[in-house]
C-alpha cells in the first residue's frame, strides 16, 4: 500500500473568476460540491485534470459541458470547488478512483480506473 | 452457498445466479443453478448442488408440462418428497441435506409464476406473491428488489437489476460470488441462456450503478482546506 498526502485546497466559489485563479497547468484532482438547504456542500462530481484550471473552465461553460448532471447544478444551485495538486498521473487516477468510491456522485457516470493500493487523504 | 434469484418481467421470466459453490476450505466458481425443464419452465436451486443436478435429471423425464405451472409445482413436491425419503431412508429428516428450488414457468392460462419449494419443508410449493424470490442468501437480494422491482420491469433490466443484486450480496458475503448465470424465457420464447459477454455487460453496469449519493452522508468540511496549493508528497508507511 502506498499511502500519498495531498493539500486540499479550501473550499471555494465555482466561478469563472474563482477557475481564473487556479495556477496555469496545475495538475490534480478536484471535487464539485453544491450547498444545501441544509447549510452542508455534498459532493455531486470528482475528476482528475493535467490542468485544473482549463478542466473547471470546461465545465463552467454550459453550452459546451456535456454532464447534464454538472449543467443542471451549476445552473441551478450554488456551487462549490476544492482541489490538491498532483503531478503523477497514477496517484492523481487513483485518488479519483478513491474520491469516487468515497462520495459515488451524481454527476459520474463511469466508475474511474485506477490502483486501489494507492491512498490519500480525502481531507 | 449460492443466491438464485426469479424475476417475473412485462414480457417473460428471468433466471440468474452466481456460480459459487463453497465449503469450509474450498470454493469453486463453476456451479451451474439454473436449469432448464422445458422451453417455458425452468427451476434455480440452491443448497447441494451434485444432488440437485442428479435429482433433476431422474426426474425430468416423468414431468408433465401440460397443465401448468401449479401443477408442476405439484409433481415436484411429490416426486422430491418420494426421492428424499428414498435416498436418505437412512438418515432423520433434519440431518438430510438441504435443498432449495426455485420454479417457474406460465399457468394453464398463460400467466407467469414462481415457487419456492425446499426440502427441510417437504418440498410444499409456496408461490411468490412478489413477482420475485430468490433462494440461498436471499436477505440484500430481497431488500433491493423490494425497493426497485415493478412489474413493468422488461427482461433486459430484469436481468441487469438482479446480476446488481448478485453483484451487491457478493460484495459482503464471499460465499456468493464467482460468474453470474442468466436465463430467460416467455410464453412465447423458448428458454435460453445469456452468453458470457451478453452478461459481463450488465456486471460492468451494474458497478456503476449507486442506489444512493453516499456524499448525502459524508459532506465537504468547508473549515479545512489550505490557501496555497503543494504538490502531493508520499506519506511514510
Amino acid at each position: 500500500m502506498e499511502n500519498w498526502k495531498l493539500t486540499w485546497t479550501k473550499l471555494d466559489v465555482l466561478n469563472e473568476r474563482a477557475a481564473k485563479g487556479i495556477p496555469n497547468n496545475l495538475p490534480g484532482v478536484y471535487r464539485l460540491s453544491y450547498r444545501h438547504e441544509d447549510g452542508n456542500f455534498y459532493v455531486f462530481y470528482v475528476g482528475q485534470s493535467t490542468d485544473i484550471k482549463v478542466r473547471l473552465s470546461q465545465h463552467l461553460d454550459l453550452d459546451t459541458e456535456t454532464n447534464e448532471t454538472i449543467k443542471f447544478y451549476i445552473k441551478s444551485k450554488e456551487c462549490y470547488f476544492r482541489y490538491a495538486q498532483i503531478s503523477e498521473e497514477y496517484i492523481r487516477k487513483a485518488a479519483e478512483r478513491q474520491m469516487f468510491k468515497h462520495y459515488q456522485p451524481k454527476g459520474n457516470n463511469i466508475v474511474p480506473e485506477g490502483r486501489d493500493d494507492v491512498r490519500v487523504n480525502l481531507t | 452457498m449460492t443466491l438464485t434469484i426469479c424475476i417475473i418481467t412485462k414480457d417473460g421470466i428471468v433466471f440468474a445466479s452466481d456460480s459459487r459453490a463453497s465449503s469450509f476450505l474450498t470454493s469453486n466458481d463453476t456451479v451451474k443453478k439454473i436449469f432448464k425443464l422445458d422451453e417455458h419452465n425452468a427451476v434455480g436451486i440452491a443448497g447441494d448442488g451434485p444432488l440437485a443436478m442428479h435429482f433433476f435429471d431422474i426426474i425430468s423425464p416423468s414431468l408433465n408440462f401440460r397443465n401448468g405451472i401449479s401443477n408442476l409445482a405439484e409433481q415436484l413436491r411429490a416426486l422430491g418428497k418420494e426421492k428424499f425419503n428414498e435416498f436418505f431412508s437412512h438418515q432423520n429428516p433434519q440431518d438430510r441435506p438441504s435443498l432449495s428450488i426455485l420454479l417457474a414457468g406460465y399457468t394453464s392460462l398463460g400467466k407467469p409464476e414462481i415457487y419456492q419449494l425446499i426440502s427441510t419443508d417437504n418440498f410444499v410449493p409456496r408461490k411468490s406473491p412478489t413477482g420475485f424470490d430468490c433462494i440461498g442468501i436471499p436477505i440484500i437480494a430481497n431488500y433491493l428488489l423490494n425497493r426497485l422491482y415493478e412489474p413493468e420491469i422488461t427482461t433486459e433490466h430484469a436481468a441487469e437489476l438482479a446480476t446488481f443484486c448478485i453483484k451487491e450480496t457478493s460484495s459482503q458475503d464471499n460465499r456468493v460470488g464467482g460468474p453470474t448465470q442468466i436465463s430467460t424465457f416467455s410464453k412465447t420464447k423458448e428458454y435460453a441462456e445469456l452468453s458470457r459477454s451478453e452478461i459481463e455487460k450488465y456486471e460492468k453496469k451494474s458497478e456503476q450503478l449507486r442506489l444512493l449519493q453516499k456524499g448525502n452522508f459524508y459532506p465537504e468540511d468547508a473549515s479545512s482546506g489550505s490557501s496555497s496549493t503543494r504538490d502531493a508528497t508520499k506519506a511514510s508507511p
